[in-house]
């Protein structure tokens, strides 16, 4: 059965970050699938940050990626901008109406984040088996605990935020992963030295780059 | 602007706490507008937040500016306040926009306290863009919002405690883990 690996800017952002993108490059080579990006997130990852000088290295380190065929695009399974475009916007429009606060829907998530979901329907409707790597914890919580969303948004925002209904939920069945995930696979995998201290250093480091994941969520995973 | 009101109260305190020098009634006060600001995510509602932010900020670094030159931008900082309050209570967004950047390139500034400004600036959009994300806004939404680089909120956000709420984890470690691992047998 074929696979592959969605990623979102955020993740290859702190990756980058961090120095990791040779044990990502080394991930690919042992994966046996593809490790895809929509257009949207080329944008964010590779485009915008070239004209910003603080960011353009890891702009050209992460073009690089693209260029070695690392990471691909969508069209290698078939699968259109178009189409991706057509169930982003039907994810915006449903996302954006699903929690209400003083009346009026709050705008939560963005085309970058809808166009990753849509790609995840498409591959799953192709009966292509992916995996969502995002580090941004929205977008997750959307998808796999929305009463988690709800909870923080009223808990923040000092009031009733209400989930007013279901969504589509066909939308949002993706599989979530961060980058802290691929690191430890890369550590069990051989990818990266067998020291504890190390993977301790990398998974913090991650954190501490955006992946949104709690210190007791990387205490835990040491120990497994 | 939405919270027409609620705001013009926040811009006539800032310039109280800024008289005194309070730096820290500056910060809540800039805080109190992000509830607003992530429901209704208008821009004159933001803009409000990061020039109340970073007159704290100056006022922080203010020893690092020449006293003629800083006494001179301060007073035409809290002008622009004035002037902002009086433009949103006449429903004149344009206008009060268009003050705030005749105010960031406010010409007869030193180059230091020029290029500082600037950068205050800039942390101040970062800094209130990773309190929106905290709130529950994605990252590509909220990045958009304030205009700046998903590269610069992404590196912000790590350093502070949003992702250690407890309603960020979303699914059983383990069980995150085994699945990752799963998927590269």
């Amino acid at each position: 059965m074929e696979k592959a690996i969605i990623f979102d800017s955020g993740t290859l952002i702190t990756l980058s970050m961090n120095d990791l993108l040779e044990m990502l490059r080394k991930l690919k080579q042992n994966f046996g699938g593809k490790f895809i990006i929509t257009r949207e997130v080329e944008e964010e990852i590779v485009t915008k940050p070239m004209k910003i000088k603080k960011f353009k290295l890891g702009a050209i380190r992460l073009k690089k990626l693209i260029e070695d065929k690392t990471l691909e695009f969508p069209d290698v399974f078939g699968i259109s901008q178009n189409e991706i475009s057509k169930i982003a916007n039907s994810i915006l429009k449903d996302a954006n109406a699903m929690f209400i606060a003083e009346k009026r829907p709050v705008h939560i998530i963005d085309l970058g984040e809808a166009s990753i979901m849509a790609l995840s329907k498409l591959l799953r409707n192709n009966k292509i088996a992916n995996l969502i790597a995002m580090d941004e914890r929205t977008t997750r919580m959307l998808c796999e605990k929305p009463q988690n969303l709800e909870r923080l948004l009223s808990k923040k925002l000092h009031m009733k935020v209400i989930q007013q209904k279901q969504g589509n939920r066909d939308f949002y069945r993706g599989d979530f992963i961060r980058s802290t995930e691929l690191i430890f696979v890369a550590y069990k995998k051989g990818i990266l030295p067998k020291n504890k201290d190390l993977l301790d250093a990398m998974l913090y480091a991650a954190k501490f780059k955006g992946a949104a994941i709690s210190s007791d969520e990387i205490k835990i995973m040491e120990r497994l | 602007m939405q919270e027409h009101e609620h705001v013009v109260n926040i811009l006539e305190e800032a310039k109280q706490a800024a008289e005194r020098g309070d730096i820290i009634r500056l910060k809540q006060l800039s805080d109190q507008t992000i509830h607003s600001t992530a429901i209704y995510q208008d821009s004159d509602n933001i803009l409000v937040a990061i020039i109340v932010y970073s007159l704290s900020k100056l006022l922080e670094r203010r020893q690092n500016y020449s006293p003629k030159d800083f006494e001179k931008y301060f007073k035409y900082y809290l002008d622009t306040i004035d002037y902002s309050r009086n433009c949103i209570n006449q429903n004149n967004c344009p206008l009060f926009r268009d003050r705030i950047k005749e105010m960031l390139s406010y010409r007869g500034l030193s180059s230091d306290l020029k290029k500082s400004v600037g950068e205050v600036f800039e942390k101040a959009k970062i800094n209130k863009a990773s309190k929106i994300y905290e709130h529950g806004i994605s990252m590509g939404s909220t990045a958009k919002l304030l205009g700046i680089s998903l590269w610069d909120l992404t590196s912000y956000v790590g350093q502070g405690t949003i992702n250690d709420m407890k309603e960020g984890e979303t699914l059983n470690i383990r069980a995150r883990v085994k699945k990752a691992l799963d998927f590269f047998e």
